[in-house]
């Protein structure tokens, strides 16, 4: 097979550029996008954290995953937007369709990015630079925000280049241009290379991409074992999946976690908490067709420490009660006693929900508690999630069901190319 | 043409092919009462997706106090609604 052209289209500040079109378009005088301004969870729920920044607010230095009082501080005339999920979909999916209008083969990567095959379009289409330029003017005019195309040889090139320069433009990483353009970046740029990895490289006395490329893959397989490998690949442009019709991701595991308004200091509320965590995620679980056999909790306490802990079950299960109680027991046992500021559920180790060993300590009703599940997610189903809720959240202290961003199709950002 | 974005409530007419046609529209002007524009003339239509969100946008012809005025109306297909959005 020839060298493959993968192109990868990236919305420029997404949440903050599609606020920003929908306030236009209702008839709001200022564009968002030309003045200080995040989008940012609401502070009195403790979700106060920088979601989505302007590129005016990015001269003020402000960082995402920042904390929004810590952004007001460097800029205090920053005008601060609630996040609006549903309109973020709505505009993914405009997008979407317009890309099907052009090509054949498209993967929703994340609720804003899409990989697109155009191997092989050249010789009817045309250049693919000026492909991209069409479809990014396209973009501009039919749906009022700006996108980054990134063309390469595969994906992770394609998002590379999507990240040179922004916004609203169109970059080229093929593999001669690999060390002028990729290898002068620091290393942190680099897909999959995050905070502790950094750190981890740093010391390594690796700060570009060029370094970790050079670098012996035998002593970062030392330091980062496997991961050591990813990512020496990757700084040397090599990657080879395929781009998947659809947001088709192997699922290896699915969790829900939340930040808690208040900090939970008894062993009721937290487990409260966990129980509506437990029902999202067991319920998104059996929607998905699959049964888990490791059930993990993690803790994070108001000083900001997290811990977790995690344990292998005797066999599969898809069923809510028996995944709380060993909830329940796990965060028994790691619980140090501080106060609580987030608590997530994360199941793991996914199989077929028909194949189910059975073991000689189930428990008795088990059947029954399948049907029962199945019972109330087909009534929440056709109700509305809020219809049956368990007794104990009546006192609505707790919200029944926590976790997820609201959105029942939003398509989260994945580690996986 | 200013920018208006006033609610308004409209007598359309839908064809077979599933055309939206605006035939007249009411609104409540300064003084809270009811004023009745009919639509003269449609120059011109469009569809506007920005944001996902979708509009169909009319820009119309109507006589207003004996004057011949240029307007736009919207029609925001998720919600129904109609909308003066510029005159």
């Amino acid at each position: 097979m020839g060298q493959r052209t993968i192109m990868h289209i990236d919305v420029n500040s997404a949440y903050l550029s599609w606020q920003a079109v929908y306030n236009l378009q209702s008839g709001a005088t200022v564009d968002l996008r030309k003045i200080p301004s995040v989008v940012g969870g609401s502070q009195e729920e403790r979700h106060g954290i920088v979601l989505a920044k302007s590129i005016p607010a990015k001269k003020f230095n402000i960082q995402t995953g920042e904390v929004i009082w810590q952004a007001k501080r460097k800029c205090p005339d920053l005008v601060v937007v609630p996040p609006n999920y549903s309109l973020y979909m709505k505009c993914s999916n405009s997008l979407k369709e317009l890309l099907t209008e052009y090509f054949p083969t498209i993967q929703r990567f994340s609720v804003d990015e899409f990989f697109l095959d155009y191997t092989g379009m050249e010789k009817d289409y045309g250049d693919p630079v000026e492909t991209a330029h069409k479809v990014k003017n396209k973009v501009r005019e039919e749906l009022g925000f700006t996108v980054n195309v990134g063309i390469g040889y595969n994906k992770l090139t394609a998002k590379m280049a999507g990240e040179l320069k922004k916004p609203d433009m169109v970059h080229t990483l093929w593999s001669h241009e690999l060390k002028t353009k990729m290898w002068p970046l620091p290393v942190e740029e680099l897909y999959m290379v995050g905070r502790k990895t950094h750190k981890k490289l740093k010391q390594l006395n690796i700060l570009t991409i060029g370094d970790l490329a050079q670098t012996d893959v035998k002593l970062l397989m030392g330091k980062l074992k496997s991961f050591g490998h990813l990512i020496w690949c990757y700084a040397n442009g090599q990657e080879e999946s395929p781009v998947f019709n659809g947001s088709h991701v192997p699922m290896k595991g699915l969790g829900n976690s939340s930040t808690i308004k208040f900090d939970v200091e008894d062993r009721e509320t937290a487990h409260k908490i966990l129980l509506a965590l437990t029902e999202s995620v067991a319920t998104r679980l059996r929607d998905a067709d699959f049964a888990c056999r490791v059930v993990a909790v993690s803790i994070r306490t108001n000083e900001l420490n997290t811990y977790s802990h995690q344990r292998k079950l005797l066999a599969s299960t898809s069923i809510t009660k028996e995944i709380y109680k060993v909830v329940k027991e796990l965060f028994d046992e790691s619980w140090r006693g501080e106060k609580i500021r987030h608590l997530g559920v994360r199941l793991t180790d996914l199989s077929e929900k028909e194949i189910i060993q059975r073991t000689l300590f189930d428990e008795k009703n088990q059947e029954r508690y399948r049907i029962l599940d199945e019972t109330i997610d087909h009534i929440r189903e056709r109700f509305g999630k809020y219809s049956v809720v368990r007794g104990i959240f009546t006192d609505g202290e707790v919200s029944p069901l926590i976790g997820g961003v609201g959105e029942e199709d939003y398509q989260m950002m994945s580690s996986i190319l | 043409m200013k920018l208006l974005r006033k609610p308004v409530e409209m007598v359309a007419w839908f064809d077979y092919e599933g055309n939206t046609i605006p035939v007249k529209f009411r609104l409540l002007n300064e003084a809270e009462e009811n004023t009745v524009i009919k639509i003269n003339k449609i120059v011109k239509k469009e569809l506007d997706k920005f944001a996902g969100n979708k509009m169909m946008k009319y820009t119309c012809e109507s006589c207003i106090n004996g004057e011949i005025k240029q307007m736009e109306i919207r029609y925001e297909l998720d919600t129904c609604r109609w909308y003066l959005y510029k005159m």
